[in-house]
Parts: C-alpha cells; sequence; structure tokens
C-alpha cells in the first residue's frame, strides 16, 4: 500500500486528468466524485511500480476508464440523458462552441478525441489503452473529427 | 480550432473539494487509525478466553490429593480436583519400573488403581502374598473422600486403605525419598521399636514392614504385660493410623506364624460419620494371614 503522502501527491498532480476522463464520460458531478475515490482507492492500494511519470499518468487514464464504464453498466446507476449532461455543462460555465460540439458527440468519438487532441496519445498508444485495434482507433478518431468538423461548420481540425 | 478544442478541456479543473473530499475519504478509509469497538471487545474475548482456559489448565493440573500405593514397589499418584490422575511417581526402583508400564494418567483414581492391581506385576506380587496398603493424603474432605471411594471401588481390602490428614507427613516422606504409606508405616515401628532406621526400612516390603510392627508390638506388650494378653489385642492397629477399619490381617498373620491357624477380630469406628464395621480374620493353610472387612458409611462417591 502507497504512503499517504504519496497519495496524496498523486491526486494534487492527476486530479484534473481524472476529472477531464469523466467529464468524458460522465459529466455529472456526484458520479465523478465517485470515480475520484475509486480511482485513487485503486492507486494507493496498487503494487505497480511506475517508471516515469507518463507511465503513472497513462495508468491512471486507464483506471479511470474502466471506472466509468464500470460505473454505466451498474444496475444501480441512475441514467443521465445527453440532453441532461448537456444543460448542466451549459449552465455549469458558458465555454465555447467546441466544447459544446464536442459535448454532442457519442461517447466512443469523446474518447479518442480527447486522449488525441489533448492529451497527444498517438493511435496505436490509445489501441494499448483503451484495448482496441489501432485501425479501429484511426477509423474513430476520423469519424469523430469528421462529425465535429461538420457541427463547427466545416472548420478543419488538424490532424 | 485544435487550440480552442485544448482550451475548452483546459477549462476543465478538478475543484478543491473534490480533491480535499477523495483525501479525507482515502485518510479514513486506509490510513486513520480505526477505533471501533469491534477490536476492544475481541481483544476482550481473546483474553477470557485465554484465563479460561488457563484456569483449566491449572486446576486440572493442579493436585488436590495423592493416592500412595505400597507394596514393595512404592507408587504415588496425584489426583486433580476433578479426581482424575494427572502424575504418578515411582518411589523406589520397582515403583519407578511399575510407573513405567502402567499407563493411568488422566484417569479416574479408582479405575487407576483397579488397573494397577490387574497389571501384570501387581498381580505376580499379591500372588506371592504380599501385602498392598493404599494411602490417602491430602485436605480433609477430600482425601476422606477418595479413601471411602477406594475402599468401596476398588479390589483393595478396606483395612489396606488408610488416610492421612497430615501434609507434614507427606513431605518428610518424600524427602525421605519414601512414598507416604511406607513412610507411615516405618514411623509406626519406629514409635515401637526407636532403634529402627529409615535406611534399614528402604528395601522392605510392606508384608515385612508390618511383621516387624506386629513382632515389635508383641514383644512390646509380652515386656509391659508378661501376664499375656491374646496376642490378636495386642497387635491392634497403632493409634496414628486412622484407617477405615481395623486391619484384621494383621492379628490373623502372626496367630499363622505359631499355629497354623488364626482367628481375628476387631472392631473399628467408620471415619465418615456413623459408620462402624467388623473384622475378622481366619488363618489360611499355612497360617498366614485373614481376611478383613467392613468400612463406615457416610459419603457417596462419585
Amino acid at each position: 500500500m502507497r504512503s499517504e503522502l504519496e497519495v496524496c501527491r498523486a491526486i494534487d498532480s492527476y486530479a484534473d486528468t481524472v476529472r477531464r476522463v469523466c467529464t468524458v464520460y460522465l459529466k455529472n458531478y456526484a458520479d465523478t466524485e465517485d470515480i475520484f475515490q475509486t480511482v485513487f482507492l485503486k492507486y494507493a492500494l496498487s503494487p505497480v511500480a511506475f517508471e516515469t511519470p507518463e507511465h503513472e499518468k497513462a495508468w491512471l487514464i486507464r483506471v479511470t476508464i474502466n471506472a466509468c464504464k464500470d460505473l454505466l453498466k451498474s444496475v444501480f446507476h441512475h441514467r443521465v440523458s445527453l440532453e441532461e449532461c448537456l444543460e448542466q455543462e451549459a449552465r455549469e460555465d458558458d465555454r465555447c462552441e467546441v466544447w459544446r460540439a464536442v459535448c454532442a458527440l457519442p461517447q466512443k468519438y469523446r474518447t479518442v478525441i480527447y486522449l488525441h487532441y489533448y492529451e497527444g496519445y498517438s493511435a496505436p498508444e490509445m489501441g494499448k489503452m483503451l484495448k482496441k485495434n489501432t485501425n479501429s482507433i484511426y477509423t474513430l478518431l476520423s469519424r469523430g473529427r469528421k462529425l465535429l468538423e461538420e457541427s463547427l461548420g466545416g472548420e478543419q481540425l488538424e490532424v | 480550432m485544435k487550440y480552442e478544442l485544448k482550451a475548452a478541456f483546459d477549462a476543465i479543473h478538478a475543484g478543491e473539494d473534490l480533491r480535499e473530499n477523495a483525501k479525507e475519504f482515502l485518510h479514513k478509509k486506509l490510513y486513520a487509525k480505526k477505533r471501533s469497538l469491534r477490536r476492544p471487545a475481541l481483544a476482550m474475548a481473546c483474553l477470557a478466553l485465554l484465563l479460561l482456559v488457563c484456569a483449566g489448565y491449572f486446576s486440572y493440573y493442579t493436585p488436590v490429593a495423592a493416592v500412595s500405593v505400597d507394596i514393595n514397589p512404592s507408587l504415588e499418584l496425584d489426583v486433580n480436583l476433578y479426581d482424575r490422575v494427572i502424575r504418578i511417581t515411582g518411589y523406589n526402583e520397582e515403583g519407578e519400573g511399575l510407573a513405567e508400564t502402567l499407563s493411568v494418567l488422566h484417569m479416574n483414581y479408582s479405575d487407576a488403581i483397579n488397573a494397577i492391581l490387574e497389571s501384570d506385576p501387581v498381580v505376580s506380587y499379591l500372588q506371592k502374598d504380599e501385602l498392598l496398603e493404599v494411602t490417602v493424603s491430602g485436605n480433609d474432605e477430600k482425601s476422606e473422600a477418595i479413601s471411602h471411594c477406594i475402599s468401596s471401588q476398588t479390589a483393595v481390602e478396606a483395612g489396606n486403605v488408610h488416610c492421612c490428614k497430615s501434609s507434614e507427613d507427606a513431605a518428610k516422606a518424600h524427602a525421605a525419598g519414601f512414598s507416604l504409606g511406607k513412610y507411615r508405616a516405618f514411623l509406626e515401628l519406629q514409635k515401637l521399636d526407636p532403634s529402627v532406621e529409615v535406611e534399614s526400612v528402604r528395601g522392605l516390603t510392606m508384608r515385612q514392614i508390618r511383621d516387624r510392627i506386629a513382632q515389635a508390638a508383641s514383644s512390646e506388650s509380652e515386656s509391659s504385660q508378661p501376664s499375656s494378653l491374646p496376642e490378636e489385642e495386642a497387635s491392634a492397629a497403632p493409634e496414628d493410623i486412622s484407617s477405615s477399619a481395623p486391619d484384621p490381617s494383621s492379628s490373623a498373620e502372626h496367630c499363622g506364624n505359631g499355629q497354623g491357624n488364626g482367628m481375628g477380630n476387631g472392631q473399628g469406628n467408620g471415619q465418615h460419620g456413623q459408620g462402624h464395621g467388623q473384622g475378622n480374620g481366619q488363618g489360611n493353610g499355612q497360617g498366614h494371614h485373614g481376611q478383613g472387612g467392613g468400612y463406615g458409611g457416610g459419603e457417596k462417591c462419585r
């Protein structure tokens, strides 16, 4: 088990990343809080020795994605419609049009768009992380990009 | 647009409350010392169990009485509160040998005595006409109850079961390397014949000691009353034996020396309440010893 100091450092360093992944998947604050606790509890109890901060970050993203999927699959999870999410997000802050377009994307595209354009992961890296074929990732990425461009009125998104 | 996208994601931050909640949750879950009531309760239960086990162990392995069995092999059985034999000690070479062959530990004392009586070495001793005496020592009630039970539930003749309430005698006997029964017989002999030394009786059998007691008693009575008392009376049990009945064998056996047959009778107060007993003896063919019976009634055996 990791020390409390180490866990606090990880929370301080990766809280934003975990929150963003949660936002991509859940967009619900109560669920985000649950996921936060689950992810950092797993981190505290995990015996994995991280070689680099990148390794540590990738591990946390992977664990957060799994936790979100588990929560969404859970029978007891209260399902919130996409419209509700969007409304909630819109209420939370009045972010730019791009963000709204991202929120409107199906979840599978949102994930790859986030991992690629924000976290900077390549398709093979994402394939490893999401346990998917690299070509599938390319497909998801190109379709997601296309949808996003369409919703933003043909504005080009760099590859 | 890429930068706008990045900026949109950049705008998402984990609030301070989210971080603090997660830290607090983990602190409580993993790092805070739990002060639940379960632990002290469990510790108390363990302690109580430990005490119970210790108390049981000590009460079981604390002897409250000792039963000395003497022929020539001298044995002593330590009996606990629950009437179980917890130790068997041999007080001479034969006794040690016999103690090794017997497996009477944790048996009820009367079963243990019966097992001893049925063991081959003891049977062969008794066939050689040796005398078996049982002496019980311990606190008043326990030793009386044990001697009564041995008299009634085992094949030991009631007259050969003695009860000794003096712990001093037991300590002296053990210091001298004797079992209590043999030491008491020695004391009886020494009372009649002060010249007798401890070492001179060490190798003697109980039969031989009793014979010498009888001889000493008869010679003493002859010297004090030359007009002659009947031999049977002269050989009455010495004062310090609180046997549950008189020992008729003694009266019979010395009659046998001269005449080949003998009659003995005796009367004794039972040690438990109002019991009384009568013993009579009849010499056998060689006039060696008689048999007696009679013991006091009173307490019930367990």
